[in-house]
């Protein structure tokens, strides 16, 4: 499948995972991770209230390596993961929006340290969300409850915030994703504001698009959003159930809206089940089972991949930029 | 009428046709009035208060509702939160009549999508609301309807739609029964098993024309080529089905005790009157001397404890975590919402209360009404304390009381509980350190009074 306008062309490459909640499989996926191996750090969330919300290792080529995490609030224990970034000294980040916290795990999953209590003074969390690196290194954080950005060092040193609650020019209402490109300027999805607004590196604001709705460049509540190589925005529209592709300046380019095909691992899971294959193709309108299902979140990679967190479906959707 | 006159009834009025209320919302209702908040729960808004992007941001699996387990937690934050009281009251009406377990269902989203359907219909056309029945999947699944083919009926939906859904025993015969299943042959499904690897398919009615038997049929005296909306018809202006709906609106809202003869009849004929709307039928209800003078007369359903309880206390109004906890109280306590034990739904009135079910009943409440760090039990605190420095042991015990219900206990357990009051005395509220007591001492009377017999009615 093949998704094209005048200006870009992606193609849909394969899918990554199936629906379970323990082991090798994901469910309530919040956000994704790529390691510059190509190792993909893909974030889960508890149940409502108790299961172990953990980070789930895998290849891109869908060969499971591991997970790590626990549920709780003792150091290093996760409750309400939300946001997931690798640090340049390798290092994994992880948002926690309950907890207040970031906490930061080596590469192998064991706890380094953490940081962040509730409240709104400098440092402090309200509902820590989408985390993005910035090319020097620092580490920006979607502070959502408290309508601002929070810039910390690797360390978990406040540096500086922008931000504040409201709807007009560089206010928020609930923001979640974040996301900087190579000039070092930064994108924030506005979630319920319904906007995505750009900002200097110092966070002055430039520019923002979007409103309410489902046609081309309007959201149902913006999530996680990233920029590749070329300075494209990709940003998750969550209750539109489509990750929409816009040029830096926010002008809609394509859609992406879901294609699945069968992972290695649910081929797996079928090919040992043979009744659970005879139920699926029994199924009324089988192609609804590709399309995308409250994507969170969406990341690229430097070969011009696009993983698309397709989280109430328990799988990762990949394109590839041609 | 005055305020202090009107509280106890309006107290009584949202604890039926909702899930409690807070002193500061029984205040607003009794400015509003009587007559014009029975006109506000009648006609649900379309904004129900929940802010449901928020709920589904932080709850990934009410976002999804997988299972049994979110869409339970989901519905007990509605009962909390919701600004409709009245139609979340009505869907767990609808419920635990046409009770469907999702223990058999095994597809959290069409179970989700049943309760929405009642919540959607809930005071709309009883018509209506038995055609969406019919061709709802999770009761399709639940009674079978799938295997109900030309040729070799299966008679389970047909006959539990006269016996339990819309007439009751004696108003229909076996052969009733027959042919109501044939008129519904061919009502069946899609996606009924295809779930792998990714989570369920949609489940969607679906007619069969060519498994439908579309041969003639006799049904409660009628005759013709009867489907499955002709039965519907049929059911839904029968004067026995008039009277079905009147009995078991009456003990789900009114009381426990068998629905006097005068009280059915005023229901039924509403019912009849009005073309069988709902809505109708609720307003004579609520408005309705037999109902305004039924304080207490019903033993709360384990839902009702638990929502009424947080709800009091002001907890969960927010994304928290334990919210799945908190929705298994009600399992504990005899009542696991969308899983009823059989397809009767659950024995009500005194069959929810024994040894086992009390205790967890006392105890819940208690937990949360012990609690100094929720909102509610503060409210009450503030309440008490600014009404009066002085604080007696009659005082302390009343003004709780009220706060809590308005709650009339027997004599004797009321002086139980100033008996107890008494013990450390009055508290003069005017010296600094008696406040840090004097919180302690209202929430120990909380947790006493919500393990008296009164408070497990409501």
């Amino acid at each position: 499948m093949t998704i094209t306008n005048k200006f870009v062309n992606y193609e849909y490459d394969h899918t990554i995972g199936m629906d379970d909640f323990a082991g090798r499989a994901f469910r309530n996926l919040s956000d994704l991770a790529v390691a510059d191996d190509g190792v993909l750090f893909v974030l889960q969330r508890g149940e409502s209230v108790h299961n172990n919300p953990s980070v789930k290792i895998c290849t891109v080529d869908e060969d499971w390596i591991g997970e790590f995490g626990d549920y709780g609030q003792e150091p290093g224990q996760l409750m309400w993961p939300c946001g997931i970034a690798i640090s340049n000294e390798k290092e994994i980040y992880v948002t926690d929006e309950w907890n207040q916290k970031v906490l930061v795990f080596d590469m192998e999953g064991s706890f380094v340290f953490q940081w962040g209590i509730k409240g709104s003074a400098e440092g402090e969390f309200d509902s820590p969300s989408g985390i993005a690196f910035e090319g020097s290194g620092n580490l920006l954080v979607v502070d959502a409850r408290n309508s601002r950005i929070q810039r910390f060092t690797i360390k978990g040193e406040y540096i500086d915030s922008f931000g504040s609650h409201g709807t007009g020019a560089g206010e928020f209402n609930m923001p979640w994703g974040i996301a900087v490109n190579h000039s070092g300027e930064i994108y924030v999805s506005d979630w319920r504001n319904d906007r995505i607004q750009k900002f200097t590196s110092n966070g002055e604001y430039i520019l923002e698009w979007g409103e309410h709705g489902s046609n081309e460049g309007q959201f149902n509540r913006p999530a996680g959003l990233c920029v590749d190589e070329d300075g494209l925005v990709y940003v998750a529209d969550w209750h539109n159930d489509r990750v929409q592709i816009f040029d830096s300046e926010g002008s809609y380019l394509v859609e992406l809206t879901g294609d699945a095909t069968m992972s290695k691992w649910g081929a797996q899971l079928l090919d040992a089940n043979p009744l659970m294959e005879g139920f699926r193709q029994t199924a009324k309108y089988p192609e609804r089972e590709g399309k995308l299902y409250r994507p969170r979140s969406v990341q690229v990679d430097k070969t011009g991949h696009i993983f698309i967190v397709d989280s109430c479906k328990g799988r990762l959707q990949i394109y590839q930029k041609i | 009428m005055s305020e202090s006159v009107n509280i106890p009834l309006m107290a009584h009025l949202m604890r039926r046709a909702g899930f409690g209320a807070r002193r500061n919302e029984l205040e607003n209702y009794c400015q509003q009035g009587y007559s014009e908040t029975v006109e506000w729960l009648l006609n649900p808004s379309e904004d129900n208060g929940l802010d449901e992007d928020i709920v589904t941001r932080y709850y990934i699996d009410i976002d999804d509702l997988r299972n049994a387990d979110p869409t339970n937690a989901w519905w007990l934050y509605r009962m909390v939160n919701t600004s409709n009281p009245l139609e979340e009251k009505m869907a767990l009406f609808w419920h635990g009549l046409f009770a469907t377990a999702y223990e058999k269902v095994e597809n959290g989203r069409a179970t989700a999508e049943q309760i929405e359907m009642f919540r959607s219909h809930c005071l709309g056309n009883f018509r209506t609301i038995l055609l969406e029945l019919s061709r709802d999947p999770a009761m399709i699944i639940w009674l079978d309807n799938n295997t109900n083919h030309k040729g070799a009926p299966n008679e389970n939906y047909g006959r539990e739609l006269l016996e339990l859904f819309a007439m009751g025993v004696g108003n229909y015969t076996e052969e009733d029964v027959k042919d109501c299943a044939r008129a519904f042959t061919g009502w069946t499904i899609a996606n009924f098993n295809a779930r792998y690897p990714w989570g369920p398919f949609p489940m969607e009615f679906e007619y069969r024309s060519e498994d439908h038997d579309d041969d003639e049929k006799t049904f409660l005296g009628e005759t013709g080529r009867f489907n499955g909306e002709d039965i519907i018809d049929i059911v839904a202006r029968h004067p026995a089905t008039g009277r079905f709906i009147a009995e078991k609106l009456y003990h789900f809202f009114v009381s426990d005790d068998p629905a006097p003869e005068d009280a059915v009849a005023q229901l039924s004929e509403e019912y009849m009157n009005s073309n069988y709307d709902i809505r109708s039928v609720m307003r004579v209800l609520l408005n309705s001397d037999f109902f305004k003078q039924a304080f207490y007369k019903k033993v709360k359903s384990p839902a009702e404890v638990v929502a009424s309880v947080v709800r009091l206390v002001g907890d969960y109004q927010e994304p928290k975590p334990g919210l799945l906890d908190v929705a298994y109280e009600s399992k504990y306590m005899g009542q696991e919402l969308l899983n009823p034990p059989t397809v009767e739904g659950w024995h009500t009135g005194k069959e929810w209360i024994d040894s086992g079910s009390l205790v967890g009943r006392v105890n819940f409440a208690s937990d949360q009404l012990g609690d100094l760090g929720q909102k509610g039990v503060q409210d009450i605190i503030e309440r008490i304390s600014k009404q009066s420095g002085h604080i007696t042991p009659d005082y302390l015990v009343d003004s709780c009381l009220d706060l809590v219900g308005p709650l009339v206990l027997e004599d004797k357990t009321r002086n139980t509980l100033v008996d107890k009051a008494g013990v450390l005395g009055d508290m003069d509220l005017a010296i600094d350190e008696s406040m840090e007591m004097f919180e302690m001492r209202v929430a120990e009377m909380l947790q006493l009074i919500v393990a008296t017999r009164e408070f497990q009615f409501a």
